[in-house]
This record gives C-alpha cells, structure tokens and sequence, in this order.
C-alpha cells in the first residue's frame, strides 16, 4: 500500500532527524524523547536516594533508644530526605514524563526550544550531584527541607550545610525555570493542526498548569536562597533581629513557593490519572472540560493558601480567617476531578491492569489525606497537632499517595510507548500489592504517633512513651514498601529487554503518542496527525487520513529540522518553525553554570568571577549556529 | 482538505516561539523583583525608623535623572526591533547602538550612586542597606546582561546577514527591554520612597 512518494519522504525524514549513535550524540542530543528517558532515569536514582535515606530514618526508629543512628545525622538525613523527594525526584520524574509525552501527545516533533530542553536536563543533573556531593564533605543540608531561620542562619548553622542547601537549589531553578518556560511554549504553540484549547489531552493541561505555578511560584524561593546567602556569605541582614531584619520574611517567602509547590508536585500527577482513567475505563472522560478547568483553577487558588502553613506563628485573626477559607475552597477543584474520575470509571466497562490498579491504589490514598488536611484547615486542630507525627502521616499521605502512586501508574502505563515492550503483568501485580500494603503500613500508623504525641524530625524516642510497637509496624511497612519498589525496577529491567513486545498501541488509548510506533522514530510522526476530538487516536478515519497524507508527502514537513506552529486558541496553522540539531552549548553551558556555584560555594570569589564570564562565552557559542545553517 | 492544510510558507503570521519564550522569562522576572520589593516593604512596616537611625536618607535627584535616561532607551530599542522585523538591517543596528550607550550611561551612574552609598554606610550595616543594595544591584545587573547581549546581537548584524533568527532575537530582546525600563520605575520608587 506504501507508495513511491510515502517511502521517499520517510527515507527523506530519517536522514534528517537520525542521531549517529556514539558518546558525541549522547552529550549534543536535543531530541526530547532521549532527555525525557534521562530525566526518568535520573529522578528515579535520586528517588533510590532519598528512599534510602528514609529506610535508614525508619531503621533507627524501629525501637526505642535505637543507637544506630546519632542526631547530628538524623537532621542530615530528614532535610536530605525531604529535599530530595521535593526537588530532585517528582517534579524531574513528572518532567520527564512530560518531556517525553507532551510532544508527542500534541503531535509535535520536539519541544519548542529543544536545546534549551537538554540545557535544563544537565542543569538538573548538575545541581543534583551538587546537593549530593555535601555528604562527601560531611555537612549536607541539616536544618529540614524548609530551611527555617533563624536556625538556618549563619550564628547557629556554621558549617557549609546550608549554603549546599541554598546554591543547589538556586542552580536547580534555572532548570526549573527553562523547563516550565519550554512546556507552555510547546504546549501552547506547537499543538497538531485541530487541536484547538478545549482538545488539549489533560495530562498536557496539567503540565502547563504546572509550569505557570513554576514561574510564578520560584522566583520567590529563589529570592529567599539568595537573601539567606547574602546574609551567610556576605553579612547582609534580612532575617536577623539585631540588624533590623525578620526571621519570618523567609517563612513567608518560603511558603509564597511552598504551598503553590504541593501542587506543583500534584497536578502532573493527576494529569497521569486523567490520563489512565479513561483508557482503562474504555469511554471518554466526562466533563472533560470541567476537569482542565479544575486543573488550572487548582494551580491558581494555589497561590493564596500559603499562610496556612504558619497558621501556628501568631498572625492576626482576619488573615487566619482568610486562609483558612482559602484553604477549604481548594477542596472544590480536588472534588470536581475525583467525581469527574469517578464518573467515568462507574459509567465504563473498567478493564484492570497493572497501571489502573495503581490509580486505584491512589485515590483511595488521596481520600484519606484530603480528609486529613481538611481537619488542618480547621485552625485549633492545626495548633494542637504541629510538628507531631500526624503532620508527618498526612503529607505522605498526599505526597507520596498523591504523586508516588501516579508516578508507578505512568511507569507501567509508559513502559510500552518507550520502549516498545510490555511489563510483565504478574510481577507487576504483586509489587503493586506489596507497595500499597506497605505504603498504608508505613505511614498510617504514624496518624496514631502523631496523636500520642511523638514529634517529628527527632532521633529516637524514650520506652516509657508506649510508641514502640506503631514505630515498629511503621518500619516493618516502610521494608515492605521497599520490595514493592523493588519488584518494580526488577520488572523494568527485566522486560526493557525480555518483555513481550508491545505493538503501537497495546492499551487502545486514545492520545496521540499511541498513534505512532513504539518506540517512536526521531521525527515522532511521519506526516503532523490533524485532529478533531479529545480523543484522537479512537478517531480511526483521522488515523488513516494521516497514513494517506504520508503517501502524498502533506504535512510530512521534510526540508529540514521542522515542526508546526499553531495559533494558541483553535490550532490553525501558522507557520512552519525550523528547529535546531544536535547541540555541545546545553552541556558546555551547564558546566560552566556548575563551575560558578562551586567556586561560590568553595568562596574563591576570583574564580566565581571567572565562573561568570565563561557563562557569557557559552551562551555566546551557543547562538554561533543558528538553526537552518 | 489537503487544499485547506497547505502551510503558508512565506506567511509569518504567528509570533517567533523565542518571542513567548521571553514573555515566560519576564513573567517569572516580574515576580522575583516582586517578592524583593514585597521583602522591603514588609520589613520597612516592621520598623520604627526608615531609613534607621545614622543611615542618610537616599538621594533622589540623581537616581530619577539616570532613571529617566534608561527609560528613553526604550525608544531605539522599539525602533531596532520594527526595523529589524522589516528586514531594515542598518536602522536595526543603529537602535541597538543607541539602546546600548544610554542604557550604559544608566549602568555606569547608578554604579557610582551605589559606590557612594557603600562608602558612607555599606550593605552590612541593617536590613535597609542590605535591601536597597540587593534591589538595586539586581537591577544593575539586569540592566548590565541586556547591554552585553544587544552589543552581541549589534556585532552579528553589522558583520553578518539579518536572519530570521537574529531578527526573533532582536525582537525579544526589545520586549525584555521595555520590561526592564518599566522595572527601573519600581525600583526607583522604591529605593527612593523614605526621601518622599
Ligand atoms: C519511600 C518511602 C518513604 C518513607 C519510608 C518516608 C519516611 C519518612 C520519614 C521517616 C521522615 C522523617 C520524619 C521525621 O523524623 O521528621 C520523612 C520526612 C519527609 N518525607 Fe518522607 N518517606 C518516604 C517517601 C517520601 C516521598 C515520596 C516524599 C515526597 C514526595 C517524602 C517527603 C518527605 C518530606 C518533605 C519530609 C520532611 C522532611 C523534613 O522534616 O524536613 N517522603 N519521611
């Protein structure tokens, strides 16, 4: 059926977009679905990270009075922990979802600025080593993940703990921030021809949800970082009494991010629900606009509730009335998705697999934690029950429920697409289980701990409490949760290359990254798919009609590294846009970015100088060719 | 259908992706000088004397004169960027010329504002210097990465052709522009607001 024109064009596509295989193109790629694979491996490394470090927390806990493990690095360990969860693993990991799958779901050939993509991988990998390398030094972050002062001040805090905390993390938003800005241009740019606003694919809203919080959101931890080490460095004063300054300008400008953060964290998450629900459900998502509705309001209303993490500080009655109805109204874009969710699957013929039962498994979670942070937003609870262990079990529950078990969901559901084979469907059942049991195992119980009264972020605790066996049960879940995990990255490894092929489209799903072959070539699509529903890869004439224009050469864009611009309302065509190749600038650039922090952090000022004026000429190189040259 | 896909090659209608992109970084830009602006009025409303007590009150006439200048800059650099677009390469370059000098002009005499200060008090002294260093010191520097690309942009259409990527670069430079002379007004209010 393929005629003479189609093979040509395809020939014509492969030689433009095909990347030699070799350590050159593994260090200039820009092709997002190569970065997007690094991202997911990446996070999941610091997930390994941050898990290991939480089972060592759990192991000194397991008993009263345990030994194994002193304060001095408990504190390293929690503020590690925290941070690395946070930072470093879910947002990357659901970036790297998002690398991958929103060009493809919109029916792109790459993100728009595809070199400022790979920039915001090597930033990220950078500012991870560079966090993680404070261990080798002994003086990792210790003052929890939201770096309080005064305690993070330079008086009680000497050593370089927190300056790895507020350098890395100012190096890690520049990734942040070149990411965000890299999704909403795609997302809002380059759609397929026909994907007006109202037939975005949820996952693709919630990636562009996410990223306006980032923008919005970061500059205001940044400028605590830079306060905080200007005061540590240099010897301004921001935070310090004694000079006129206020310790609770970080708490406000930490939360400021902090609380937009948690969605941050959690609309991508719930993009990939969204995402699984319908497919597995096997019908359309209802309300499907209420939903992408939900989705961006949740991100806005993110933005007022920050106070009511300090609702035990002591501000005036009026503001906590504020917040505290702020924090109540969040609930009513929550509630609308989970009804939209629950809908869908009720008025479907649910089909359970692996990927399904993690979603499962998160709504379920997500439930309890709502209910639990509801009982926060009630004020008295709030103060009666800070800094206890039951603020501990209810971020976990949202945390972890709301964002982990999202996460697993996309792995499995994925796998396929990236690397065209299956999971094995039983060990993948079984590791669910594992993981779910373990989960409610681990962090339930600490509910309980947290109403005995057991604070947070100490040690150990005494016998006489009467906390030993909870401590106990939480332990023995959190190992249970870890063979879960395990089973998991046994069964990736295993089927990357074992697993039963997957074929294009093994869910019968219906977005676009389905509508090409696992793993999708380089230039994605062989002809730009043109779209007509929310659903377009169960439109099967659409499908074909795209096959057909291959065969005539439409759309097939072969002149060069090119993809379609489209206007941001309806998706008409408006031009074709040239895209640029394999690139060394991203990597140079984020060298020359990490030879700063570290000739800051090291405080050879001479030499952060010199760190600075290389970061000119990088950027420099990097316009030296110009895409089409 | 195929009639009503055909790509308008020729036609640019849209925006360049570089030019939303710079929208993106102005947007989160706007909001880092918020939140330094919001820090020194929330610490100002927390303390009894503004500037505190031994600390001269700012200068105003000087920093508004600069200030005005930096401003005016906007205006080569809006006609580099209409000249630019219109494949106008010489009227191109001479904006960015004139965008450069008097925005170093600005550079160079908020520097000296800022030496002066230094030498009277320092940064070290209370919150308030730290704040109006901080401020205005982020604000130089913005000022001061603007000039060293325009010159880069100035240097490669003077020697080279005008592509259409230098024209996107020019064009969203002219954007950033424009954002950070409306900044120069903010920061200026604000550093000079206990003389007002
Ligand atoms: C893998 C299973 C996990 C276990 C067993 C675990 C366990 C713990 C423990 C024992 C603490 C310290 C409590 C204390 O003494 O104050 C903690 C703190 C924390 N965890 Fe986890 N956690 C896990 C996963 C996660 C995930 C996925 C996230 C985030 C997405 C997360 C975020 C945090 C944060 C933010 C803190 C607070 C750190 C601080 O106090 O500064 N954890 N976790």
């Amino acid at each position: 059926m393929s005629t003479v024109v189609g093979r040509e064009e395809l020939q014509r596509l492969e030689s433009i977009w095909a990347e030699k295989p070799g350590l050159r193109t593994f260090l200039t790629t820009v092709d997002h679905k190569k970065i997007g694979t690094r991202y997911l491996v990446t996070s999941f490394a610091f997930f390994v990270a941050a898990g290991l470090e939480a089972l060592s927390m759990r192991t000194q806990l397991a008993v009263p009075d345990a030994g194994a493990i002193g304060p001095k690095a408990y504190d390293e360990l929690f503020s590690m922990h925290g941070t690395t969860m946070i930072f470093l693993f879910v947002t990357p990991m659901l970036n790297g979802f998002g690398n991958y799958m929103v060009p493809l779901q919109i029916g792109a050939r790459d993100m728009a600025f595809p070199r400022m993509n790979a920039l915001s991988y090597w930033i990220y990998l950078a500012s991870g080593i560079f966090l993680y390398s404070s261990f080798l030094l002994g003086s990792a972050p210790n003052d929890g993940w939201f770096n309080y002062t005064p305690l993070a001040e330079k008086a009680f805090t000497p050593g370089l703990n927190i300056d790895f905390y507020n350098l890395g993390l100012l190096f890690l938003t520049v990734s942040s921030t070149v990411g965000a800005t890299n999704f909403l241009v795609t997302i809002f740019k380059l759609r397929a021809p026909g994907m007006s606003l109202n037939r975005i694919p949820l996952f693709c809203w919630a990636m562009a949800a996410q990223s306006f919080s980032l923008i919005f959101a970061l500059p205001a931890l940044s400028v605590a970082n830079i306060f905080l080490e200007l005061e540590r460095r240099f010897d301004f004063h921001f935070f310090d009494r004694a000079h006129g300054g206020d310790a609770l300008l970080w708490q406000h400008l930490f939360w400021i991010f902090g609380h937009p953060d948690v969605y941050i964290i959690f609309l991508p998450a719930v993009g990939i629900v969204s995402t699984v629900v319908p497919v597995f459900a096997r019908r359309s998502m209802i309300a499907h606009d209420w939903l992408a509705l939900a989705t961006m309001a949740t991100a806005f209303i993110g933005f007022g509730v920050w106070v009511h993490h300090m609702f035990a500080t002591g501000l005036s009655n009026v503001t906590y009335a504020f917040y505290s109805a702020a924090s109540m109204v969040i609930v009513i874009p929550s509630g609308v998705q989970i009804f939209g969710w629950l809908a869908t699957v009720l008025k479907g013929r649910p089909v359970i697999r692996s990927p399904f039962l993690y979603i499962l498994g998160f709504i379920v979670t997500f439930v309890i934690g709502g209910v639990t942070g509801v009982m926060f937003a009630a004020i008295p609870f709030d103060q009666q029950i800070t800094d206890s262990y039951f603020v501990v079990a209810h971020f976990h529950y949202v945390l972890f429920g709301g964002a982990v078990f999202p996460i697993f969901a996309g792995i499995h559901y994925w796998f396929p697409k990236i690397t065209g084979r299956m999971l094995d469907e039983r060990l993948a059942t079984w590791s669910f289980w594992l993981f779910f049991v373990g989960f409610n195992l681990t962090f339930f119980p600490m509910h309980i701990l947290g109403l005995l009264g057991e604070p947070r972020r100490v040690y150990t605790y005494h016998p006489g409490f009467g906390w030993g066996l909870w401590n106990l049960l939480s332990t023995i879940g959190a190992f249970t949760l870890a063979v879960g995990i395990l089973g998991t990255v046994v069964n990736v490894l295993w089927s990357r290359s074992a697993g039963a092929a997957a074929g294009d489209d093994p869910w019968g799903a219906n977005t676009l990254e389905w509508a090409t072959s696992s793993p999708p070539p380089e230039y994605n699509f062989p002809s730009i798919p043109v779209v007509h529903s929310v659903d377009p890869n169960w439109d099967v004439e659409d499908r074909r009609d795209d096959a057909r224009r291959l065969e005539h050469a439409e759309l097939t864009l072969s002149g060069g590294h090119e993809t379609i611009g489209t206007d941001w309302l309806d998706a008409d065509i408006e031009e074709i846009h040239e895209g640029p190749s394999e690139s060394p600038w991203p990597l140079l650039l984020a060298l020359t970015l990490s030879w700063f922090f570290v000739a800051f952090l090291a405080g050879h000022w001479v030499i952060a100088g010199i760190g600075v004026g290389l970061i000119a000429v990088a950027v420099g190189g990097w316009h030296l060719k110009e895409p089409g040259e | 259908m195929s009639e009503q896909l055909a790509v308008p090659v020729a036609l640019q209608r849209g925006r360049p992706l570089g030019y939303w992109g710079m929208l993106m970084l102005i947007a989160t830009e706007a909001v880092l000088f918020g939140a330094i602006i919001a820090s020194y009025f929330y610490i100002r409303f927390r303390t009894p004397h503004w500037p505190p007590p031994g600390v001269p009150e700012p200068k105003v006439l000087h920093p508004l004169l600069f200030t005005i200048v930096l401003i005016v800059s906007s205006l080569p650099a809006g006609i580099a960027s209409w000249a630019a677009r219109r494949q106008l390469p010489g009227r191109a370059a001479w904006g960015l010329f004139a965008t450069i000098a008097l925005a170093a002009i600005y550079a160079a005499g908020t520097l000296v504002v800022m030496v002066h200060a230094w030498h009277k008090v320092g940064a070290q002294h209370d919150a308030y210097d730290s704040l109006f260093f901080t401020l205005q010191g982020a604000h130089v520097a913005h000022v001061a990465a603007g000039i060293l690309i325009n010159l880069y942009l100035l240097a490669k259409i003077s020697r080279g052709r005008l592509t259409q990527y230098r024209i996107n670069g020019i064009w969203a430079m002219s954007l950033y522009w424009h954002f950070v002379n409306i900044l120069a007004v903010f920061v200026l209010l604000t550093t000079i607001s206990p003389s007002l």
